[in-house]
């Protein structure tokens, strides 16, 4: 079997596992989440573990298992951040909150948790550890996000510090678990763990730069995150050039919304917003794939650099 | 001239005098320079007469710590005093034009106002009576030489400076000029509000991060018919604009003000809340209050920190004699324990005070346990204590012996934990409690459990404590009522927001510590969080139905259950206090019901309305949704009805909860339970029978 047919079997696995694990929540909770997770995703984050799991040669049930388990901690921080954000959509359906009404979102986030909870317990050998200083990392990243709401200051630290919470900590346990599952050396294993959070950083930041191209985002809602005063790579990089103070007023508008976005989108590529956080991108790219040196040559190594390249590549 | 001092206190304010008061009590002579005092080298010691409302003056508000330190160190007697009938926040909109905000009023304040030229004078004139060596003169530079010593110079009216060799420097100055902010005050006649102390906070007028938040607040004069009003901020303020600012907004809440003009000068100063542990001790001096930026930034308060933050020092220097470096590692360790939730060190402090700010307002309307509860710990002069009905748990003093170290090592775990990235939730775990290790709380029955086979308490076992209280915390957050939905735009939710994320971050910390520290508990606690949200779920969704105790059943069932097995107790123990703690719970929810249908506060800070809005009662399980409601217009028959329906039915719970202690062989074990449900029940009163007429 080639290697991509084994991926594609096991992330099969991986979805199989994650719609019967919603099931099993009680009602009224399973219904918004049976819902979402039914719905056709990238998987980046099992997809990363995967492969880092090539490392070595571990059970495909516990491979499995383990990245339903960092897929549902993906899954509650979503259902949790829509809550927030009020978005109505999500991977191209009604949103959990749209389904269910903020408290069980709020409610049905919790359970999610809770069940990648005991997932993790039942892993055993310190998962639940590295999961929950995990889960800490990301619900910390959901704090520095909603404090820097309108800040058009926010400096590019601050936001690398947020996205390394929100994104890049999740990334991280994923490479984490796969070469742990796989047996992989301790260096390996934080070398993979680097990668995966330098990877996280540099899918956000992308991300971030999809916002400012219209043809490439179907399902979200265009400029969200800037109607909520939640400014990505591209635009703080051209707040930051803006000698004008244009940007930062068109931004701060009361009355701003979609019929602006057009405009945001014009000042922030005019201003090189987009190429600069693209390069940033490009360094925290690169970051990754050089924490692979070490790394044997083989379809670990392969995979992972396959994976840094195409990022944000739509996959379905 | 060099004068030699063991110690050198630099001001006589309320940091200063607290300071050198406390020194001499352990036996150290300080010297305390102040310009305000008198001179004895020209006339001898004389008592300072205090004065009374001078023309600059203004009222200051003391809270019941601040009145029983002035009392130990000999002032209250000596102060005009007039207790505080209520206090009132308004938390709310800028705008003068539009609805006012809602008001929060807390009666029955233990705090009360004073002049603030009456407490300087009193505090002068302790200060002179004492042991403490005056010297009358104001300290200039302060340099430390090679050899450790620090030298002051001190600057006099008449005659010459004076430089002074200490060992120690205890600086309470106030202010620095260049403090982060400013506070202005000015008197006003003609009318009065009567006793309460009213304090605002206006809502932010913009989504601006770089908005700077302001506070007022109106405090009764010592003298009837003389107020004082009051403004503060943290940033660059023009204090002309932020006087008219108090003015406006707090004559638009309050007509009665109207009438009244002012009859003093305004009083400006600048105002430091610029607070972290770490910079409370520099090149060896350790610095107090409003020097060391210990203000409260929500409600410009800082006469209690300042007496603190002088006990403290004082405290640390009396241990230390001889070595100043460990005098300041003392204190600055001390300091971090004591000043818990305003002030930390952080890259991200202004924006999560910020964050604080907006929460604070948009909550105003919440009640939302935490919200009530954090409202009253970071805006009310005493946080939790002075105020709350809690009950206190009987119990002798052996047991309190027993349980006292386990629960403040793990209030300190839980305050460790959180204290960095929320400051605000840790006030919520500390806020000035008293006797924390009586207080109502789910470490209690958890170490009542763990006892249960007689074995002594392991004290590493505190971290789970800690992991239980957090997560309770975090899942009161999760909890009803929800929130109005604001006006659609371009505004974050903040109140759902930071409901949500409040409890995310609890549930995560929590979670953590138990992986840490009890791994083999991992899988019940993850498991007991997904209960808590069903079981929430099927309260509060329709054509569901859980008992509206069960959640408070899950609370307490999972630290009495998980005690008795990491205690060691067998199956059918274990299973008894099971029983136990879910009896606690739905006690727990009855007990809620009684209080809120008497009218009185309820432990979550909720009314009988947000209780039913909320789906947190049990009077719909036992009279039915039709007659909760009429109860709750008012209807005085079903009003007596529920009341009498709850009793019973939390008499029941507590019976059943009692039986099952009965299987709970281990004495002390049980008695730490059985004082748990005694608090729990308290609310409740005796039953029927035994109570008469």
């Amino acid at each position: 079997m080639t290697p991509g047919l084994v991926l594609g079997s096991t992330l099969e696995k991986v979805q199989d596992r994650l719609v019967r694990l919603a099931a099993s929540l009680p009602a009224p909770l399973r219904d918004p989440v049976r819902a979402l997770v039914a719905r056709p995703s990238k998987l980046l984050r099992p997809r990363l573990l995967l492969a880092c799991a090539r490392l070595g040669a571990p059970p495909t049930d516990q491979v499995v298992r383990a990245a339903a388990m960092v897929e549902l901690v993906h899954v509650a921080s979503l259902i949790h951040d829509d809550v927030v954000d009020k978005a109505p959509t999500r991977r191209g359906g009604p949103s959990a909150h749209v389904l269910a009404g903020p408290e069980g979102a709020m409610l049905a986030g919790l359970a999610v948790l809770a069940l990648a909870g005991t997932e993790a317990a039942d892993l055993g050998g310190g998962v639940s550890r590295v999961t929950s200083q995990t889960v800490a990392t990301v619900s910390y990243g959901e704090l520095l996000d909603v404090e820097r709401a309108f800040d058009t200051t926010l400096s590019i630290d601050d936001y690398v510090e947020l996205v390394r919470s929100k994104t890049g900590a999740l990334f991280g346990l994923a490479a984490r678990l796969g070469a742990a599952l796989a047996s992989a050396q301790p260096g390996q294993v934080r070398a993979v763990a680097r990668f995966g959070a330098a990877a996280g950083i540099a899918f956000q930041i992308l991300d971030d730069c999809l916002e400012m191209d219209p043809d490439q985002r179907p399902g979200k809602p265009l400029l969200t995150d800037h109607m909520l005063g939640l400014f990505g790579a591209p635009t703080l990089y051209a707040l930051r050039a803006d000698e004008s103070g244009d940007l930062a007023r068109l931004l701060m508008r009361p009355g701003f919304g979609p019929g602006d976005m057009d405009a945001v989108r014009a000042h922030v590529t005019g201003l090189g917003g987009t190429s600069a956080a693209r390069t940033l991108a490009d360094q925290w790219r690169g970051q990754a794939v050089a924490a692979l040196e070490g790394l044997p040559a083989g379809p670990a190594r392969d995979e992972l650099t396959d994976f840094a390249a195409h990022l944000t590549a739509p996959t379905r | 001239m060099i004068r030699e001092a063991d110690v050198l206190v630099v001001g006589a304010g309320p940091a200063g005098a607290a300071a050198a008061l406390e020194l001499t009590r352990s036996g150290l002579r300080p010297l305390i320079a102040d310009s305000r005092l008198p001179d004895p080298q020209h006339g001898g010691p004389r008592l300072v007469e205090p004065r009374r409302g001078g023309p600059g003056g203004h009222d200051v508000l003391l809270n019941q710590a601040t009145l029983r330190t002035l009392s130990a160190m000999g002032l209250a007697g000596r102060l005009r005093l007039r207790p505080v009938e209520s206090i009132e926040l308004r938390l709310g909109p800028h705008d003068t034009t539009a609805q006012l905000p809602p008001t929060h009023r807390f009666p029955g304040a233990t705090a009360s106002v004073c002049d603030r030229d009456d407490l300087d004078g009193a505090l002068l004139a302790a200060v002179t009576r004492s042991a403490a060596t005056c010297l009358k003169g104001t300290v200039g530079a302060i340099i430390r030489d090679e050899a450790g010593r620090q030298l002051a110079t001190v600057h006099r009216d008449d005659g010459p400076p004076v430089t002074v060799s200490a060992r120690h420097v205890i600086v309470a100055s106030g202010s620095p000029p260049s403090g982060n902010g400013l506070v202005c005050t000015r008197r006003i006649a003609g009318t009065g509000l009567g006793a309460r102390f009213v304090l605002h906070l206006p809502a932010p007028r913009t989504a601006d991060p770089a908005e700077i938040p302001v506070c007022l607040w109106v405090a009764p004069g010592a003298e009837e018919g003389i107020l004082t009003i009051g403004a503060a901020r943290v940033g660059p303020a023009d204090p002309t604009d932020l006087l008219d600012l108090a003015v406006t907004t707090l004559r638009a809440a309050h007509p009665e003000l109207t009438m009244a003009s002012p009859c003093g000068p305004p009083v400006t100063g600048p105002l430091n809340s610029s607070f972290t542990p770490g910079n409370a001790v520099a090149e060896g001096r350790l610095l107090t209050g409003d020097a060391a930026g210990l203000v409260n930034p929500f409600t410009g308060e800082g006469v209690s920190y300042a007496l603190q933050s002088g006990l403290i020092a004082a405290q640390a220097v009396a241990e230390h004699q001889d070595d100043p470096h460990a005098a300041g590692r003392a204190y600055k360790r001390r300091l971090s324990s004591a000043f818990v939730g305003y002030f930390e060190t952080a890259r991200h402090a202004a924006r999560r005070y910020h964050l604080g700010w907006r929460v604070l307002v948009s909550t105003a309307g919440s009640t939302r346990p935490v919200f009530a509860k954090a409202r009253r710990a970071v805006l009310l002069p005493e946080g939790l204590s002075g105020l709350t009905a809690a009950e206190l748990m009987p119990m002798d003093a052996a047991d309190v012996a027993t349980l006292t170290p386990f629960l403040l090592a793990c209030d300190e775990v839980a305050v460790s934990t959180v204290r960095k990235q929320w400051p605000f939730i840790a006030r919520l775990l500390i806020a000035g409690e008293q006797g924390p290790h009586r207080r109502l709380r789910p470490a209690a029955p958890f170490l009542g459990a763990l006892l249960s086979a007689g074995k002594l308490p392991d004290i590493t076992r505190a971290t789970l404590a800690a992991a239980i209280e957090l997560a309770t915390l975090g899942a009161l957050s999760f909890l009803g009522p929800m929130p109005p939905e604001p006006e659609r735009g371009r505004t974050v939710d903040w109140s759902l927001t930071a409901g949500v994320l409040a409890g995310d971050f609890l549930l995560a910390q929590a979670t953590r510590l138990v992986a840490a520290s009890a791994p083999d508990v991992a899988w019940s606690f993850a498991d007991w969080l997904g209960e808590l949200a069903v079981l929430r779920a099927r309260r509060a969704h329709p054509g569901h139905d859980a008992a509206a105790g069960a959640v408070f059943a899950s609370l307490l069932e999972f630290p009495a259950r998980i005690g008795g097995r990491l205690g060691g107790a067998p199956p059918s123990v274990i299973e008894a206090l099971r029983e136990y703690g879910e009896q606690c719970g739905h006690a727990f929810m009855h007990a809620e019901d009684a209080l809120a249908l008497r009218g009185e506060r309820t432990r979550m800070d909720l009314d009988l309305r947000s209780m039913l809005d909320g789906r947190l009662s049990a009077i719909p399980d036992l009279l039915g949704e039709d007659a909760a409601s009429a109860a709750l217009d008012g209807d005085p028959l079903l009003l007596g009805e529920a009341l009498t329906a709850t009793l019973k039915a939390g008499f029941a719970a507590r019976n059943a909860a009692e039986t099952a202690l009965d299987r709970v062989p281990h004495p002390r074990s049980a008695r730490i339970l059985r004082a748990f449900l005694r608090a729990v029940t308290q609310p409740m009163g005796f039953p029927p029978q035994s109570r008469s007429a």
